[in-house]
């Protein structure tokens, strides 16, 4: 035999053997895959999530709907064709009953469409593209995080109305969660009547701020950064580094979330930093112990990843149980509870829209030093600012809102 | 069985196993064979250039990338008919080609550097055009191609025609390689003064080579489009295009076969090594050092050496 | 005005680091034809490595010297055991040595972790310092540019004015006469490469405390030496400071100026460049 016979009937052989895999039956338990990036660049917030979702299935027994719950974690490494193929191989090869995640916004519409194809259930979260729950929908997908944009309509008014700006310039991050979540800012704060000087892009090839910080208008009252990643360290060492704090006011949409607080020092403290569907420091008795929970297993303060799946487990275990673990033909019955359900997490109590997308409160947070008994002193997100129950379209009707098109620069 | 006849069967042996996929096997399955015979075609199209000019680019994901975007944005957005599309999406490969070309008048590690640098640009406009390419998000929902009324509806329909344009287009680079052009690229590389001495002109066959290497990754781009039916910057990364010259030297030994059977084998790896465990990059490092250290002449290469247990000998 | 000035110091700042991570590239090229794709990862580790001996020892200074010293070492071990046994293979090259990129920032992450994390600055180097016309510019990039000038400077001199440069300028042009010399030139080699590394690990200490150390820097910062090089001209070191400049500016000025065009500004003029003159600024034909 040659060479090539040999390598053919290698493969003859696997596929051969996969093929003939055998259907499950009923009593088994609830399998879950669950697909994050846990190599690569993302990976830390991909273990974040990991460890949000493992701390409320170990909370709640592993069980759900008096069936027992088996999670499977694949990393998809924020790379779309591989996420297409694990999506792929947790719905066919594993027989998940429920899909969750992913993480990076340009997995999302792909694994969506594995969801779709297959009809396997996704809970969609935390990738957060808009288009997902307004203008590109699948019949069986949930969204359980949020919406880039979400929070930026109860941001851009309250920038105006309360804190009182009326010229701003915003700096954001080039890519489709940062002009999402910049432009729908803008939106609200210029129909409020406040002036935009200037908006800045930064692309993700941006290694250094100091040329465009230069470019922020003297006359501007406050910057308004939207950045992502190791971007928002970098920004704010230059804006220390240049003095820029004694010039312009700075208000973070989106900068300091708890991932990016642990490199910052003391003069952070007081900085209106994020808003989002999550703040650390939520005065709630559910907030208070999944905090203390999380810090016991993992001593550090969990960041919105980690809230993000924990609040998902709930959501998901709570609609299993009101259907009796009974999921129904290609889970339609679990999809109709989550949908029915409504539940108190860590980030206050979620629902969902018409549209598929939690209607959850808004909260706009300033950087506070908390002494916490396990860690000690720490920097921590403290709410200033919520907004009850914010739907992804505001105040506009869905309709309006889906005439008027996605967020593009 | 002599390795003629051994060769031929086992190629059947695949090509039956290929065909019956979409008859035993989930979409898992389907996905991953299409994914395997796209990117071998795009290592393929490496391979054009590597093992024929002695070139060795590092911008072929651009190529793939610009013809996925062409097919994802007119699919979804023009209603042109799909023949149509792929015409104006390999059009597009050929022109961004007919630019990176401007490489060919370096060689050696210049040019590897050049298509590096090169292909970024790609990339980094994939990211940055958000209008144009949807951004990071990319473009999600390209349709399975169809003409008038007639189309294709599910991957397993679809996947026959594309097997049939991977095997066609695997067929013409043979053709082509084997036809006086073929042959006079192989003479620049081995002595680009005699060929020149012969009245051949280096560096036109050059831009030719390099011209219709771009075509093909172009077509894989195209296949990929419709097979994901999505395309985001991811296919413009610098990952694809280095993961492709790494399949064709993997798989090896300048034939038509090995590029596709070095995608069978990082494909296979990362999907089953990703679902496993954390730290799966690090065995595609040790895949690529070890490609380097002991088989620089592909797994065929390794295998042709080692002797056989069949009556091959 | 002011912006002016400010954009060229941004510009500088930048290429000063650029080209203590390009010079070891082209060094390590001019000399022994290796293309170490590694640099960028050995910006990343050697920044990390600096980082955890300054939150030991609370010295800068010795966190320079151990980044670089770090990857000095395994830079010994991976060129003999891996890199020679490419045999001047330059495809071989490239790909063996993204293969470790791969194997050695996985490794980092492992140890380091994904979240960015920031060198801490010296004390007497932290806060701005103002100029005439009310300009604050960090004290920090003041030194980095003045470091960045220093090493080109020494560098200049071992180059051009000592016999070892000598021997390296030879080995550039002409290997075999370089072995009929009689010249130990595998310790010759041994040295340039040990140096060329010490430089890339070290630059990741310095780059690391203003533009944060996170996983994907290696190819961040290696794309933009790679740009360095090849406007340059490979294995030339005037040409990589030149380059080093001309990034600098090109990034600082193309982003205050035309920001949607950023990227293209960077790669747009290189690829007019090379249709010009494929070597390269500096390079020498080939």
């Amino acid at each position: 035999m040659g060479p090539l016979a040999r390598v053919a009937t290698a493969a003859s052989a696997a596929i051969a053997l996969s093929a003939f895999a055998t259907a499950v039956s009923a009593a088994d338990p609830i399998k879950i895959g669950v697909l994050l990036p846990l190599s690569g660049g993302l990976a830390k917030s991909g273990e974040d999530a990991k460890n949000g979702f493992d701390l409320f299935w170990e909370q709640a027994g592993m069980e759900a709907g008096g069936r027992s719950v088996e999670l499977l974690y694949a990393d998809s490494g924020c790379n779309p064709d591989n996420a297409l193929n694990q999506a792929r191989r947790l719905a066919l090869e594993e027989k998940v009953d429920i899909l969750v995640g992913p993480l990076c916004g340009h997995e999302g519409p792909v694994v969506a469409q594995a969801s779709a194809d297959n009809n396997v259930p996704l809970l969609l979260v935390p990738a957060a593209a808009d288009s997902q729950t307004k203008w590109d929908r699948k019949p069986t997908v949930v969204r359980t995080g949020f919406s880039s944009s979400q929070d930026s309509h109860p941001f851009g008014e309250w920038l105006h109305d309360e804190r009182g700006l009326r010229n701003v310039t915003f700096i954001g991050q080039d890519y489709t969660y940062g002009q999402e979540k910049t432009l729908g800012a803008v939106k609200t704060f210029t129909d409020k009547g406040g002036t935009v000087d200037e908006i800045l892009w930064a692309p993700f090839s941006t290694t250094d701020y100091a040329p465009i910080l230069a470019s922020v208008p003297s006359d501007t009252q406050a910057v308004v950064p939207v950045l992502v990643g190791v971007h928002r360290n970098r920004f704010l060492d230059t804006w220390y580094d240049f003095g820029y704090d004694r010039r312009f006011d700075l208000v973070g949409l989106n900068l300091l979330q708890t991932d990016a607080l642990k490199e910052m020092d003391d003069r952070v403290v007081g900085l209106v930093s994020v808003a989002q569907n999550y703040s650390q420091g939520i005065d709630t008795p559910e907030n208070k112990a999944f905090l203390e929970a999380f810090i016991a297993e993992h001593e550090e303060v969990p960041s919105y990843f980690a809230e993000m799946m924990y609040t998902s487990g709930l959501w998901a275990k709570t609609a299993i149980d009101s259907i009796d673990g009974e999921l129904g033909a290609n889970g339609t019955a679990f999809l109709d509870a989550m949908r029915k359900t409504e539940v108190t997490g860590p980030r206050g109590p979620v629902k969902l829209d018409d549209y598929d997308n939690p209607i959850q409160h808004s909260y706009i947070s300033v950087v506070e030093k908390v002494d916490h008994p396990v860690l000690g002193e720490v920097l921590m997100n403290v709410p200033v600012h919520t907004t009850e129950n914010v739907s992804q379209f505001w105040t506009w009707s869905p309709e309006e809102f889906l005439a008027r098109g996605p967020y593009t620069k | 069985m002599t390795e003629h006849l051994g060769r031929r069967a086992a190629l059947l042996a695949v090509l039956a196993v290929i065909l019956l996929v979409p008859l035993v096997a989930n979409q898992f399955w389907q996905g991953l064979v299409l994914q395997i015979l796209i990117f071998g075609l795009l290592a393929l199209s490496v391979d054009i250039l590597m093992r024929h000019t002695g070139l060795f680019p590092i911008c072929h994901g651009a190529f793939f990338a610009v013809a996925a975007y062409a097919v994802a944005k007119l699919e979804t957005q023009s209603g042109l008919p799909s023949p149509l599309i792929v015409l104006i999406a390999l059009a597009v490969a050929g022109f961004t080609g007919a630019v990176f070309a401007v490489s060919v008048r370096t060689s050696g590690v210049y040019f590897i550097l050049v298509t590096l640098a090169l292909g970024q640009i790609v990339w980094s406009l994939s990211v940055q055009w958000t209008s144009l390419t949807g951004g990071d998000n990319g473009i999600a929902n390209v349709p399975f191609p169809s003409l008038g009324a007639w189309g294709f509806e599910s991957l397993s329909s679809f996947y026959y025609l594309a097997v049939a344009v991977v095997l066609l287009a695997a067929l013409s680079i043979r053709r082509i390689l084997a036809s006086p052009f073929g042959l006079a690229l192989h003479g620049l590389r081995e002595s680009d003064s005699r060929m020149r001495a012969l009245g051949y002109r280096s560096p036109q066959h050059r831009f030719a080579a390099f011209l219709l290497s771009s075509l093909f990754a172009g077509l894989a781009g195209v296949l990929y489009a419709y097979t994901n039916q999505f395309v985001s910057p991811q296919a413009a990364s610098l990952l694809v295009s280095v993961e492709a010259a790494l399949m064709a030297i993997l798989g090896g030994a300048g034939t038509i076969i090995g590029p596709f059977i070095g995608a069978a084998l990082i494909l296979g790896l990362r999907t089953i090594a990703s679902g496993l465990f954390e730290g799966w990059l690090i065995l595609m490092g040790l895949l690529f050092i070890a490609t380097v250290l002991f088989a620089p002449r592909g797994i065929l290469g390794l295998l042709q050496r080692a002797p056989g247990r069949g009556g091959g000998r | 005005m002011t912006a002016v000035i400010l954009q060229t110091l941004n510009g500088l700042s930048l290429g000063a680091l650029l080209f203590l991570l390009a010079s070891g590239f082209t060094l390590t090229f001019g000399l022994a034809r290796v293309v170490n794709m590694a640099h960028g990862v050995y910006y990343l580790v050697g920044g990390y490595v600096g980082l955890s001996v300054i939150d030991l020892t609370g010295s800068f200074f010795l966190g320079m010297l151990a980044g670089g010293g770090f990857i000095a070492f395994i830079n010994f071990f991976l060129d003999r055991y891996l890199i020679r046994r490419t045999k001047g293979d330059a495809l071989m090259q490239v790909l063996l040595t993204i293969g470790m990129v791969y194997v050695l920032a996985e490794v980092a992450l492992l140890i380091w972790g994904g979240n960015p994390l920031r060198v801490p600055q010296p004390d007497w180097l932290r806060g701005p310092i103002v100029l005439p016309g009310d300009i604050y510019y960090p004290r920090y990039r003041f030194f980095l540019i003045v470091l960045g000038f220093a090493v080109a400077a020494l560098l200049w001199l071992i180059y051009s004015r000592t016999q070892i440069g000598a021997v390296i300028r030879a080995g550039v042009d002409d290997r075999t006469m370089v072995s009929a010399m009689g010249v130990r030139i595998d310790l010759l080699f041994a040295a340039v490469f040990a140096l060329a590394a010490f430089l890339a690990g070290m630059s990741g200490v310095l780059g690391g405390a203003f533009l944060t150390l996170y996983p994907h820097a290696e190819w961040d910062v290696l794309i933009l030496a790679l740009v360095v090089v090849i406007v340059g001209g490979l294995g030339s070191l005037t040409g990589a400071m030149v380059g080093s400049l001309l990034v600098g500016l090109i990034d600082a000025f193309g982003r205050w100026l035309i920001p949607e065009l950023a990227a293209f500004m960077m790669f747009g003029p290189m690829a007019i460049l090379l249709l010009l003159r494929p070597q390269g600024l500096f390079g020498r034909p080939h």
